[in-house]
């Protein structure tokens, strides 16, 4: 037991060091402060900053992580196929399985629009000087996410929302949401979004657009998971869409420890839209703008558990078809050779 | 589901090429019964059950509760003595115990994962389920059951507190759970257990 924990784990995380008095501050070689969040940082940990910059954690001191640029990352030379490994690879050829599947289940129902999916992990994150409070049953970011499904209902897509609540925040809270991320596979999503917001003081997140206040968006995206090159694509490319139209909304892209249930398709974001310190309002006005921004890159995508003519996916379905059918046929056999008997 | 599907269907073609059958044997069960065992858990997962709406939305998932859950029992009832049956549901209730330990001291928040949840759900539950249960019958049950009991556990908190929350018991994730904690209680049972059996046999006395 413990040695699972130590493998699972290097530094146990306990619930009560839950960082809601402070918050880390990343800095680079010659100590600038470049990020801020209550999100915990490890080594290894990349943050790609609002100019593209990518700072990798080197180490850790309290709450400050020492980062050193690793690379200026160009936004758009990443296919998001291009980025596939071995792992990723057999990914998709999972989530073409349960597709396959659950296909079964919704024969006959055909799409038009353009599926996104959108649903809360941490149900109880609220904005504090609208709500008084930083967290509450019903949390603020289920508005938030309302919104964002508003404007994109305005750019043409079918939006479903999930409205399951995921309470208590506690560690079993990303193996709930996965509940409702799994259920919300089946409408076959083009992409999925999970919507938090961070706990650092307001100036972190606040910004101006058009003269009004805004909070910026930190995308989140897990290493640990088989979609993870992918999903890291993905979120290049919404902070690129995002950086031409409404630059310096997006605050930058954590890629971060955790999986984040990012497993379960290749175009899947966390997006920390803002602090509790910053207002609903704001947090609003900036998933608007963020969902105008990301709608184009969004269209062109194909259904993310989908998979076209010819492709492995195709061959994997009939694995599937061929085994049910196999085994049926064994019962059938074994059972004809028992009345033998 | 991806883990907890792909490894249904290493299973199901370790039945058919019969590699699986001295455990299913000593699981008090045959090729058939698994595989149709498999199949309704591979079918099931995709059906849930609603069972309350209102502060709580309560559903069951088939495939990874109500079956696994039946399957556990009757290997349990089925078990040689009483002893082994009365070690299958301490082992779940102590697994039980021990993700809800997990779930509360760990947390996977953004940024703190080594590795999923799921993951280490199945993992420990797996482990501890062998270790308590030591049959392959009593390490089985304890660790579907014990997955099971988080699930169970996290609605009873919900209720307590009032807190307003949607409990989907066996669904995604879970399911995962369930089955990797299954594999591996059993596996190693076979494996660990078989070793030590076979190190503390003398080499004059049959085998079983």
């Amino acid at each position: 037991m413990i040695l699972i924990l130590s493998l699972t784990s290097h530094e146990p995380a306990f619930a009560e060091e839950e960082l809601t008095d402070g918050y880390f501050t990343l800095i680079d070689e010659d100590n600038n402060e470049i990020f801020h969040t209550a999100i915990v940082l490890h080594p290894g940990d990349i943050f790609i900053s609002e100019d593209n910059k990518a700072y990798e954690v080197v180490s850790i001191h309290e709450q400050t992580a020492k980062a050193r640029i690793s690379e200026t990352v160009t936004l758009d030379d990443t296919e998001e196929g291009s980025q596939q490994t071995t792992g990723s690879r057999l990914s998709a050829y999972l989530q073409v399985i349960g597709d396959s599947i659950s296909r079964i289940f919704l024969a006959g129902q055909q799409q038009t629009a353009k599926t996104v999916v959108i649903y809360n992990t941490h149900s109880d994150e609220s904005y504090e000087p609208t709500s008084g409070t930083s967290t509450k049953d019903w949390g603020d970011v289920y508005k938030v996410a309302a919104a964002f499904e508003d404007a994109l209902k305005k750019h043409g897509f079918n939006v479903v929302r999930a409205t399951d609540n995921h309470n208590p925040h506690d560690g079993a809270a990303y193996a709930r949401s996965r509940r409702t991320l799994a259920q919300l596979l089946k409408e076959r999503p083009v992409a999925a979004f999970d919507i938090h917001r961070d706990a650092v003081p307001p100036e972190v997140y606040r910004t101006k657009v058009q003269g009004e206040d805004v909070t910026k968006i930190t995308l989140v995206i897990g290493q640990q998971n088989q979609t993870r090159g992918q999903n890291l694509a993905f979120a290049k490319k919404l902070k690129s869409a995002t950086d031409s139209k409404v630059p310096a909304l997006v605050k930058g892209i954590l890629w971060a420890r955790g999986n984040y249930n990012q497993d379960m398709l290749p175009r899947a974001a966390l997006l920390e839209v803002g602090a509790h310190t910053n207002s609903l309002e704001e947090a609003e006005k900036a998933i608007g703008l963020f969902a105008s921004a990301i709608a184009p890159a969004i269209l062109g995508a194909e259904s993310a558990t989908g998979f076209q003519q010819g492709s492995p996916g195709r061959s994997i379905a009939w694995i599937i078809a061929i085994l049910i059918a196999g085994s049926i046929g064994y019962l059938l056999v074994s059972s004809r050779k028992r009345k033998v008997h | 589901m991806t883990v907890g599907l792909i490894l249904l269907l290493v299973v199901s073609v370790l039945i058919f090429l019969g590699l699986a059958h001295r455990v299913l044997d000593r699981m008090r069960l045959n090729d058939r019964q698994a595989l149709v065992a498999v199949l309704s858990i591979l079918i099931g997962g995709f059906i849930d059950i609603p069972v309350f709406r209102g502060l709580w939305t309560v559903s069951v998932n088939l495939g990874g509760s109500v079956i696994p859950v039946i399957i556990a029992i009757y290997v349990l009832s089925r078990a040689d003595t009483q002893t082994e049956a009365r070690r299958g549901v301490l082992s779940a209730v102590a697994t039980g115990a021990a993700l809800l330990a997990i779930s509360k001291i760990f947390t996977f928040e953004e940024g703190r994962t080594i590795i999923d949840p799921i993951y280490v759900f199945g993992l420990v539950a797996g482990v501890i389920a062998y270790l308590l249960g030591r049959s392959r019958r009593a390490a089985f049950a304890g660790a579907v059951l014990g997955v099971v009991f988080l699930d169970i556990a996290h609605l009873v908190e919900v209720i307590i507190r009032r807190l307003p929350s949607t409990v989907n018991i066996g669904g995604a994730g879970a399911f995962d759970a369930v089955i990797i904690a299954g594999l591996i209680a059993v596996g190693f049972a076979e494996i660990f257990g078989e070793t030590m059996e076979r190190l503390q046999t003398l080499p004059d006395e049959p085998e079983e």
